[in-house]
């Protein structure tokens, strides 16, 4: 485990995350797991603003198809090695939301997702233990590669 | 011809892109702001004709997850008309409580935010910090942080102990302290003032023509509150008081905002001292008998209405769901009217959106006859410079 | 005192609709519905609302009948505390009607809900465009009609978007 925090302090992973016309309820989950309270920055994750600087993208939210378009942008924009996190219910397969005219169901029905994290919402320490997975995931596949 | 003019968007390329709103700007002035909605929008009121009644009840809490139990009373308020039927006191109560809860945790949610667009960062993780604790309650009473599922056509779900009653005292308590510290901060603090004081106002008549909601039209000096004018669960037995400012400005709706804390505080506790004992849910029938009904509840952003129309059969015939932020987006195009670009995030914020609104937006110089399309993020610190350059320290 | 209220509130409407009255049902002491005519709206309509000071419209509900769409414009008046959906049916063929976003413009987002989601032409609307609808949407469909089932709605929807893509 100290190897994983050595290599994510040293990679820093910065973090862009994405609404994708979501209730929040999930947003305000990630939100607070960034927060002191929860303190995701220990694991030396970043909250980032632009796709072309970020390494993870964390998506909440059904995919309403006026927000795909730019979903799939922001993924081409941002330079690989690149990793899709999807949150909640609505992200993993729509939720609620199955069967709405205006709503794909799911992130992978668009572009890759790395990790999945399931909930309605998921509560922070379940977000933070996806995102440890993933680092976990990104830390074994940068290995080969001698980041 | 129109007294309030809203203004047309132009045809225009970048808008291919999923804009979230649009301003037409004059150098650093806000001439005319137009938003686009409909990228959250989820159908939610086609897919309510395709569910049971219960179904409707959860697709409801997901229309908002932060005023989430605002929806399912409104939801459940409607229905038990539709259904005929009077739930327990002690099932009102409940709700009652829940529901300040959940008014608490949403303000001070929003007090954080608000402090983050202005770069105060200590103050958005003071306040995320002091809600941890309300969720820590509502997770007590509930079972769950964010999305309750407490209220069921028929009362509700969870009781609340007399070890429960304990712990939220406390936590009341704490809070009210902290929330005078929060006041005394909104109305000292230098930062806060410059950014607030005269940003964004919305005068009376304006407010009440645009028919604007909530603390948004509260803070421009109108007294109306839905528990008090149109009372449901248990607001017509309890006394509290509609919190009004008269500016009109940002200052004016965040006062409004951090005063309804303590007024939620004082309810919970004349709730908690004044619960009736007994059942808390009925049964009810599968299906209702053909009509109509309509509810109106105060949620944090103001009022939340729902009508269902039943034909008798197990699912809605109609189900509407107008949420409070729709009503206050005329009010918010009329307020962005004459300000400085660097007061956009502020002026969005002060009616507290419920949708993530900032993400990417338009601004189309109609002087110089450019644009520029910028993330929320660019925004804020273009507004934080501004400031630095020209209004404080 | 609330049924005071009530039968003052049913006086005023019946003087102010006369013969475009039709009916009128409480559905609890503070909620009302009354159904007019569609004939002579606007002109009845404000002089409702002027006559009860009413300011504040929570919203406009349309809801589709098979060969009408019917319109609830729910007002709230203020000074007798009253919620009055005034209520009217307009031919599924020709859903027009006159826009009131000049007298109350609070008005003016729910009549462009109601023209999105059912095809309700509003006459005089400042802005009748989409509102929540993406502007790739297939003209003539709106989702809210009956005869617009939803699988066959998101099969086009779906469709569309990879076309686009």
């Amino acid at each position: 485990m100290m190897g994983l925090f050595t290599w994510a302090r040293k990679s820093s992973p910065w973090l862009l995350h994405f609404n994708s016309g979501g209730c929040n309820g999930c947003d305000i989950e990630v939100v607070a797991a960034l927060t002191p309270y929860y303190d995701a920055e220990r694991f030396g994750v970043l909250l980032k603003g632009s796709p072309r600087h970020a390494d993870v993208l964390i998506v909440t939210g059904p995919i309403t198809r006026q927000v795909a378009k730019r979903l799939i942008r922001i993924y081409e924009q941002m330079p690989e090695p690149r990793y899709v996190v999807a949150v909640g219910s609505c992200a993993l397969s729509g939720g609620v939301f199955q069967g709405s005219y205006n709503v794909y169901e799911g992130v992978d029905k668009l572009i890759p997702v790395d990790v999945y994290i399931p909930g309605c919402p998921p509560r922070p320490e379940a977000i933070l233990h996806g995102i440890v997975k993933l680092l976990e995931k990104v830390e074994v596949s940068s290995r080969g590669k001698g980041k | 011809m129109p007294e309030i003019e809203i203004p047309v968007g132009p045809q225009h390329p970048a808008l291919k892109e999923p804009i979230r709103f649009v301003f037409r700007i004059d150098g650093e002035i806000v001439v005319g702001a137009e938003p686009r909605l409909g990228y959250a929008h989820r159908g939610i009121e086609k897919l309510g004709e395709h569910r049971s009644y219960v179904q409707v009840l959860y697709l409801s809490e997901r229309i908002c997850g932060i005023c989430s139990v605002a929806h399912t009373t409104c939801y459940v308020e409607t229905a038990e008309r539709l259904f005929n039927i009077e739930i327990p006191p002690r099932a009102k109560f409940i709700r009652v409580i829940v529901s300040e809860l959940n008014r608490i945790h949403s303000h001070l949610l929003w007090l954080g935010i608000l402090a983050h667009e202005i770069g105060f960062d200590t103050l958005f993780m003071y306040t995320w910090r002091d809600r941890e604790l309300v969720l820590d309650l509502l997770e007590m009473i509930t079972g769950n942080r964010v999305l309750y599922a407490i209220n069921m056509i028929g009362g509700v779900r969870h009781d609340i102990t007399n070890e429960m009653v304990d712990k939220i005292r406390k936590v009341m308590d704490y809070l009210e302290e902290r929330t005078k510290y929060y006041k005394r901060v909104v109305q000292e603090d230098p930062l806060m003032l410059a950014r607030l004081s005269e940003v964004g106002i919305l005068s009376r008549s304006d407010a009440q023509k645009l028919c604007a909601v909530g603390p948004t039209i509260r803070g421009s000096g109108v007294k109306t509150d839905i528990r008090k004018e149109d009372p449901y669960a248990a607001y017509d037995e309890i006394p509290f008081n509609i919190i009004t400012y008269t500016e009109g400005d940002a200052l004016a709706k965040t006062l409004v905002r951090v005063d309804e804390i303590q007024e939620s505080i004082n309810i919970i506790r004349y709730a908690l001292d004044h619960m009736p004992s007994g059942n808390i849910n009925i049964r009810v029938p599968l299906r209702p008998s053909p009509g109509e009904a309509i509810g109106r509840v105060e949620a944090p952003r103001g009022e939340l209405f729902y009508y269902i129309r039943s034909d008798g059969s197990e699912r809605p015939y109609r189900f509407k769901v107008r949420t409070p932020t729709l009503a206050n987006i005329p009010a918010l195009c009329k307020m962005l009217e004459g300000v400085y670009v660097a007061d956009i995030p502020v002026v969005v914020a002060s009616i507290d959106p419920c949708i993530a609104c900032m993400d990417r937006v338009l601004l189309i110089d109609t002087n110089k006859g450019t644009w520029n399309i910028l993330t929320g993020e660019e925004l804020r610190r273009y507004s934080k410079k501004w400031y630095e350059k020209h209004k404080i320290r | 005192m609330e049924k005071e209220n009530e039968a003052l509130i049913l006086k005023i409407i019946k003087e102010i609709f006369g013969e475009y009255f039709i009916s009128y049902e409480a559905i609890s002491p503070n909620k009302i519905f009354v159904e007019i005519k569609r004939e002579n709206f606007k002109f009845n309509i404000k002089r409702l609302i002027e006559k009860l000071d009413i300011w504040h419209i929570s919203t406009i509900t349309g809801t589709d009948f098979e060969d009408s769409i019917e319109l609830m414009y729910h007002l709230w008046c203020d000074k007798y505390k009253t919620l009055i959906s005034i209520k009217l049916k307009l031919p599924k063929d020709n859903p027009v009607i006159e826009s009131i976003s000049d007298i109350m413009p609070g008005a003016v987002l729910y009549e462009r809900e109601v023209y999105d989601m059912l095809g309700v032409q509003f006459l005089g609307h400042p802005m009748l465009e989409h509102l929540l609808l993406p502007e790739d949407w297939p003209r003539g469909v709106y989702p809210l009609r009956k005869e617009v089932p939803l699988e066959k709605v998101r099969k086009i929807m779906l469709e569309g978007s990879e076309k686009n893509a």
